[in-house]
C-alpha cells in the first residue's frame, strides 16, 4: 500500500476514533464472532 | 401532570424518551424500494454539524444507515402499538431497534469501511441489543417539519457500500421484501 493511502487511512481511522471515542464503544474481539456461511468463498459473521 | 404518550399516526416509529432528535423530516421513500422515510436530525453529531439520522420502514422490515456508507436491515423487533421501538445513541445518534436479532455481516473489501463497521458493531454490542418494551417513549409528531433534506444526507442506496443484517433471516432471500429490493441489496452485499 502506498504511503499516501496508509496516511489516508490513519487519519480516516482518527476521525471516526474522534467522533465515536465518546461514545465509549465496547471493542469487538475475534472471540464476539461466529462464522455462519461463506458467500462467493468469502466468510459471513454473526456477532455472538 | 406529566406528558401521556399518545402514537400518532403520523410517526413511523416509537422513540425512547430522551433521545429524541431536534427535528423530523419525512423523506417519503427516498430509498426507491416502497419504504416510508423519516429523517431524524440534530444541530450536532458530536464535533460536527447536521447529523440526519435516516430510518425507513417497510412492513416487517426496517432500514437505517451509519456513517453514510453503511445499511443496517432490521427483522422481528419488538413493536409497540405497531411500530418499531427506536433508540437513537448518545452524541453520535446512531439509531438502533428493540430486538433480539444478532448482527450478522461480511467484511467490506474497503479498508475505510471495514473500520467503519468495526464502529458499528461496537456500538451494537455496547448498546446489547435487546427487545426492552419498558423504555418511556415519547412522541415526535409536533417535530415533524415541511423541508428538504440536503442532497448529501438523503437516504439513498447510491452511496451504500456494505450491508448489516439485524435479522432473524441469515440470507436477503430469505427476507420479506419484494424481489426488486431483494435484487439491489443482494448486489450490495455480494459487491461488498
Amino acid at each position: 500500500m502506498h504511503m499516501d493511502k496508509c496516511i489516508e487511512i490513519v487519519q480516516f481511522a482518527d476521525e471516526l476514533k474522534q467522533k465515536f471515542g465518546e461514545v465509549e464503544i465496547d471493542p469487538i474481539k475475534e472471540s464476539d464472532l461466529i462464522e455462519i456461511d461463506k458467500i462467493n468463498g468469502k466468510p459471513v459473521y454473526s456477532l455472538k | 401532570m406529566a406528558n401521556q404518550y399518545i402514537p400518532s399516526s403520523d410517526e413511523i416509529v416509537n422513540i425512547k424518551k430522551g433521545s429524541s432528535p431536534s427535528k423530523v423530516i419525512d423523506e417519503g421513500d427516498s430509498l426507491d424500494i416502497d419504504t416510508k422515510v423519516h429523517s431524524f436530525y440534530w444541530p450536532l453529531d458530536g464535533y460536527k454539524k447536521d447529523d440526519y439520522e435516516p430510518v425507513g420502514i417497510n412492513g416487517k422490515i426496517a432500514f437505517t444507515r451509519f456513517h453514510y456508507h453503511g445499511l443496517c436491515i432490521w427483522e422481528k423487533f419488538s413493536v409497540s402499538e405497531g411500530k418499531p421501538i427506536v433508540t437513537f445513541s448518545p452524541i453520535v445518534h446512531t439509531p438502533i431497534l428493540c430486538t433480539q436479532s444478532k448482527p450478522i455481516f461480511r467484511y467490506p473489501s474497503d479498508l475505510k469501511r471495514r473500520i467503519e463497521l468495526y464502529f458499528l458493531l461496537g456500538i451494537l454490542k455496547k448498546n446489547k441489543i435487546n427487545s426492552n418494551l419498558k423504555y418511556e417513549l415519547e412522541n415526535y409528531s409536533n417535530k415533524l417539519v415541511n423541508e428538504d433534506v440536503p442532497e448529501k444526507s438523503l437516504f439513498t442506496l447510491k452511496d451504500i457500500k456494505y450491508l448489516v443484517l439485524i435479522t432473524e433471516n441469515k440470507k436477503i432471500e430469505d427476507l420479506d421484501i419484494n424481489d426488486i429490493m431483494k435484487e439491489k441489496l443482494e448486489k450490495i452485499f455480494s459487491e461488498q
